[in-house]
């Protein structure tokens, strides 16, 4: 029986844990690790970032002794031009062709910018990269951006750090509908129960981080996402019972007793 | 001796210090960065044969938490 629970492959990466671990916002390496390790997750996101004399560079060592897949980001870019840069500056380090693709159009609302974002998963994509485009919950831009290259499409839930969960599931299905690469629902997502309504609108994967890394007690919040995560493809895969206007008994309605 | 602007701050250097030597001096493990001159990224195959000129503008990155 196909449970559902195959792995799927994103960018040159292929993974069975559906949660990927976003690492930013965690009070601490340690904290990383042991999220990773309750999460049972295979795929984390990082950031590229200045050199400090004073920070130490251990991450990369924490994330290596795990055995995860790193997958570098451009958070913090509000160009095509300084995102492209970013990309291949993550590329360098990490020896990967991946790149999570975030091109931002303004610091209080940290939504992606699609014009910018289109321009930049175009020249990536030429470039030899794959393309994890991070995108507003558009379907057009969804699908504007698969047909310019991008290898997955990372359609919000709600704006980055909010947790406000899944905003608009319907676009959110018209996404998933229409799509040829895997969709992976990225922000937004606050607690256990809005993982697996990404999972049950079709979305292939779920990206977790402020939900995790600032909650109170965030190994426990892995352990919660991840199961959820997998509760919510199950639950794709089994196939929910369409919706009723009225009651339908689950009990026999004939053989029932008469009692005077 | 020269100088050039490394993430944002000025350094002085010696003149034709290469890629290579630069970072070495800082104590940094080779993976896990990468380094860009003037806007472009130098590859780490090249960092021993890229000399560096007064005025470069250096941007070295790490690895850093982000969702």
């Amino acid at each position: 029986m196909n449970s559902g629970l195959e792995p799927i492959k994103l960018g040159s990466v292929t993974i069975s844990s559906r949660l990927i671990l976003g690492t930013g916002g965690a009070p601490s390496n340690q904290i990383i690790k042991e999220i990773i390790e309750a999460a049972k997750a295979e795929l984390v996101t990082v950031a590229l970032r200045r050199y400090e004399p004073r920070a130490s560079n251990s991450l990369y060592d924490v994330l290596r002794s795990l055995n995860v897949e790193i997958l570098p980001n451009t958070a913090g870019c509000f160009s095509a031009k300084e995102a492209v840069m970013t990309a291949k500056m993550g590329r360098e380090a990490l020896e990967t062709n991946n790149v999570k693709l975030e091109v931002l159009s303004s610091d209080k609302d940290l939504l992606p910018d699609p014009f910018e974002l289109l321009d930049a998963t175009e020249a990536l994509a030429m470039d030899g990269f794959n393309v994890f485009a991070y995108t507003n919950d558009d379907p057009v831009v969804a699908r504007t951006l698969e047909h310019a290259g991008a290898q997955v499409v990372m359609p919000l839930g709600a704006p980055i750090g909010t947790g406000l969960g899944i905003r608009n599931p319907h676009n959110i299905e018209m996404i998933v509908s229409q799509a040829s690469v895997p969709i992976v629902l990225d922000a937004g997502i606050g607690t256990a129960s809005d993982a697996a309504l990404a999972m049950e609108l079709g979305c292939d994967a779920v990206l977790v981080a402020s939900a995790i890394t600032r909650a109170k007690q965030p190994e426990r919040m892995a352990k919660s996402i991840a199961l959820a995560t997998e509760a919510g493809l199950l639950s794709r895969h089994g196939g929910r019972i369409p919706k009723r206007e009225w009651a339908l008994a689950s009990s026999p309605t004939e053989g029932i007793a008469e009692f005077s | 001796m020269m100088e050039i602007t490394l993430n944002g701050s000025v350094q002085q250097v010696r003149e034709s210090t290469t890629v290579a030597e630069l970072v070495e001096a800082l104590g940094l493990p080779m993976r896990g960065i990468a380094l860009a001159v003037n806007s472009e990224v130098v590859p780490k195959s090249s960092w021993k044969e890229r000399s560096l000129s007064p005025q470069d503008k250096v941007e070295l990155l790490t690895i850093a938490q982000g969702g």
